[in-house]
């Protein structure tokens, strides 16, 4: 099963980081990286540039609502993620807890899209658009499939486009744990949660040429909130 | 006619997001919806209570010799702000010298007369020809905003050491300068461990070579950035005031400005906020959006709340020089030439609209001799006719006001006609209001109140003053005594209270004789 492991918390520590700090920070993800490579676990994963460069599209009432900063203007945010492999629930906790920062994690549907995702990511900007729904609404099997079918249609429209990278659909918030780390005591909360972790319905990988094209593709997303974050990218 | 929904929704305050500055005294980010206050100066237009749109711009500093006002003609389009070329932290930082009744002066004591005085005057010169075009090039070049406009600003304050003698070819000679500046910046930071991302830089179309500084007006003003965000990097990139100058004229530290400035630069970079000219649809759409930006910082100027009269000519002169560059790129752009129009036209009234007391002056009991007749000349001289769009309604409505011989002249029967146009294109309640006002003026006050029914402008004290006055000249005393309470609970302004007391007092006292 795979999990997704969001690093969240505060970005204020590491925006006001030196360079001996970051390096620091940066050797402790090597090192996890390492982990999970022993483990065969590392199915991919991001950072993301700082939540001020965050860019949310907002469909209401027939309108395109395009707002600076991200979904919800909270402390806590989403600076990253990793894609780990788990056996079950209890190991990716285990993994969450390895992770350098504060992680929440969730369950990934499997819809068998692996194979979509391009060997090689086409130049240009890398994007991850954060996809944010109702959050704890029952959804009719029907409505399920319907929005399903509409995924589809997008994920055809990113592949004709050469957009497509990556997607990933969150399973519901049962699979949802929040691993704090106040000094060495790990915390795990299952609920409530804030906004951002209640909303989150999933992302999608994509490169486009700028943020106007981004902007674009995350308008035509068949959802009603989408927060576009630039990918740190850290070749040159 | 689109709309522009998303540079109006971004700063909004009334958005659910809340901006993620810390919000600060008049911020421009907690301002009204830049598609309102369009209508807003307007209401001094119509008639009667109606000159209260426009409470923060007096015009008797004018008087006071202020070399950065722009009462003459030839002013237009000149941003005569004070350049203040020096950077922190240069032991060298003299700005324009004082030198007295030059209009390129600097009010600032703080600047030395150390230098020479022609060489302040040609850097003061420079600025205002050179910047905005300089950094458009460099941003180019260097594909790094904050990168161009950093070595930009240090070769205008070298400038300031080096000459005289001026140089034959000045912006050659900035240029040459800010480009060693940049590549001395690179050496230095080389080693810094993680570089922003480059601007992303279109190789213009061969066929159509765009002015660069068309790209940098509309990078800045990116519906991706907030309002607040927009207006001052439109007036930094743009306009070339220092980051000390805006900060002053939003009345926030300058700390607060840079910070706000260098997030904007870096979300720019980061996010990958492109440094091109939209094309087909999406420039028309881009364009409102940059109107929008122009037109926030103009109302800012023009109706402050609480703000310095100076401070409010300053920035409405520099929302019509913005205008005025913006048409110089854009030349068959009807909607942005009405805008600059409009605002000149409002401008143009700046002397005649407050008494030497500070008390305001309706527009039918303005002096129209006071009204700088040059201005009005040459806004009219900026209109073309084109599409029915918002400013251009608005611009037409100004008009009528503006060369109308005396109040009595005025023509509102068309003034009518064109808020009605106005109120569909935009359907906004603060049109309606203002339509009702040239109603009651055209066909009478009852026709006017019967338009006011059911609109709903909570907290908006000119709903109630126009109510008032509607119904004083019906007879309806008791309504209108109680409408002037309502209004002066709500008005925001000094002078705008005082005025509406006035107002409900000479009510009480005609009716009980």
């Amino acid at each position: 099963m795979k999990y997704v492991l969001f690093v969240y918390g505060d970005e204020k520590p590491w925006a006001d980081a030196g360079a001996a700090e970051r390096e620091a920070v940066y050797a402790q993800w090597g090192a996890y990286e390492s982990l999970l490579t022993e483990h065969g676990a590392r199915r991919g994963g991001n950072e993301l540039a700082a939540s001020a460069t965050a860019t949310t599209i907002r469909k209401q009432d027939g309108q395109v609502l395009i707002t600076d900063g991200p979904f919800a203007e909270t402390v806590e945010q989403i600076s990253g993620y990793m894609v780990v492999e788990a056996a079950d629930q209890a190991q990716a906790v285990e993994f969450a807890k390895a992770q350098p920062g504060e992680v929440f994690l969730r369950a990934v549907h499997d819809y068998g899209l692996d194979h979509l995702a391009p060997a090689e990511a086409p130049p240009g900007v890398r994007y991850t658009l954060l996809v944010y729904g109702p959050g704890g609404q029952e959804t009719t099997p029907e409505q399920a499939a319907a929005s399903a079918q509409e995924h589809y249609a997008y994920i055809e429209l990113l592949l004709a486009r050469g957009a497509f990278l990556d997607t990933v659909a969150l399973q519901g918030l049962d699979t949802a744990a929040l691993v704090r780390k106040p000094g060495v005591e790990v915390l795990i909360t299952h609920g409530p949660f804030a906004e951002t972790v209640e909303h989150l319905g999933g992302y999608y990988e994509i490169v486009a040429k700028d943020l106007d094209e981004a902007i674009e593709l995350a308008k035509a997303l068949p959802e009603p909130v989408v927060e576009v974050r630039p990918v740190v990218e850290y070749s040159g | 006619m689109h709309r522009p929904v998303e540079a109006r929704r971004a700063g909004d305050p009334r958005d659910p997001v809340a901006p993620r500055d810390p919000v600060a005294p008049r911020d421009p980010g907690s301002l009204r919806d830049p598609a309102e206050p369009v209508v807003l100066g307007d209401l001094d237009d119509s008639g009667d209570p109606r000159d209260l749109g426009e409470p923060g711009d007096l015009g008797d500093l004018d008087d006071s010799g202020d070399p950065r006002d722009l009462g003459e003609p030839g002013d237009l389009g000149d941003p005569r702000h004070p350049r203040d070329p020096a950077v922190p932290g240069n032991a060298a930082t003299p700005a324009t010298p004082a030198t007295s009744g030059d209009p390129a002066t600097s009010g600032d004591p703080a600047t030395s007369g150390e230098v020479d005085a022609g060489a302040g005057v040609a850097v003061e010169r420079a600025y205002r020809e050179h910047w905005a075009r300089l950094l458009a090039m460099l941003t180019s070049e260097l594909r790094d905003l904050d990168l161009a406009e950093e070595a930009l600003q240090e070769a205008y304050t070298a400038a300031v050491t080096a000459w005289p003698p001026v140089p034959a070819n000045p912006p050659a000679w900035l240029l040459t300068t800010a480009r060693r500046r940049a590549v001395d910046r690179l050496r230095r930071t080389a080693v810094a461990a993680r570089k922003l991302p480059l601007l992303i830089v279109d190789e213009p179309d061969h066929h159509e070579v765009p002015d660069d500084r068309l790209r940098l007006i509309f990078t800045c003003c990116h519906p991706a950035l907030s309002m607040e965000a927009r207006v001052a990097l439109t007036l930094r990139c743009v306009g070339g005031l220092t980051t000390r100058q805006i900060a002053r004229l939003f009345l926030v530290s300058e700390a607060t400005m840079a910070a706000r400035l260098t997030r904007a630069k870096k979300k720019i970079s980061q996010a990958g906020i492109p440094y091109r000219v939209p094309d087909g649809e999406e420039l028309t759409r881009r364009r409102d959006g940059v109107l929008a930006v122009i037109y926030l910082i103009f109302t800012e100027g023009y109706a402050a709340t609480e703000g310095e009269r100076v401070i409010s000519h300053e920035l409405a002169g520099e929302a019509i020089a913005l205008a005025s560059l913006l048409v110089g790129l854009l030349p068959g752009d009807s909607e942005a030439r009405a805008l600059q129009a409009l605002m000149m036209l409002h401008h143009a009234r700046r002397d005649a609209r407050v008494q030497p007391d500070g008390t305001l002056v309706t527009l039918a009991d303005q002096d129209r001799s006071r009204w700088h007749h040059h201005e009005i000349a040459a806004a009219l001289e900026v209109l073309r006719p084109g599409p029915p769009g918002p400013y251009l309604i608005q611009a037409a409505i100004a008009v009528q006001h503006a060369t109308a011989a005396t109040a009595e002249e005025t023509d509102w029967r068309e003034i009518c006609e064109l808020y009605g146009l106005l109120e569909t294109l935009t359907g906004s309640a603060v049109v309606r209001l203002n339509r009702a006002v040239a109603v009651a003026e055209a066909h009478g006050a009852a026709r006017g109140l019967d338009l006011l029914d059911g609109l709903d402008l909570p907290g908006y004290h000119l709903l109630p003053a126009t109510r008032a006055e509607l119904l004083r000249r019906l007879g309806r005393t008791e309504e209108a005594l109680a409408e002037y309470g309502r209004a002066i609970a709500l008005v925001g302004t000094a002078q705008e209270r005082e005025f509406l007391i006035t107002r409900r007092r000479s009510l009480d006292e005609e009716s009980t004789p």
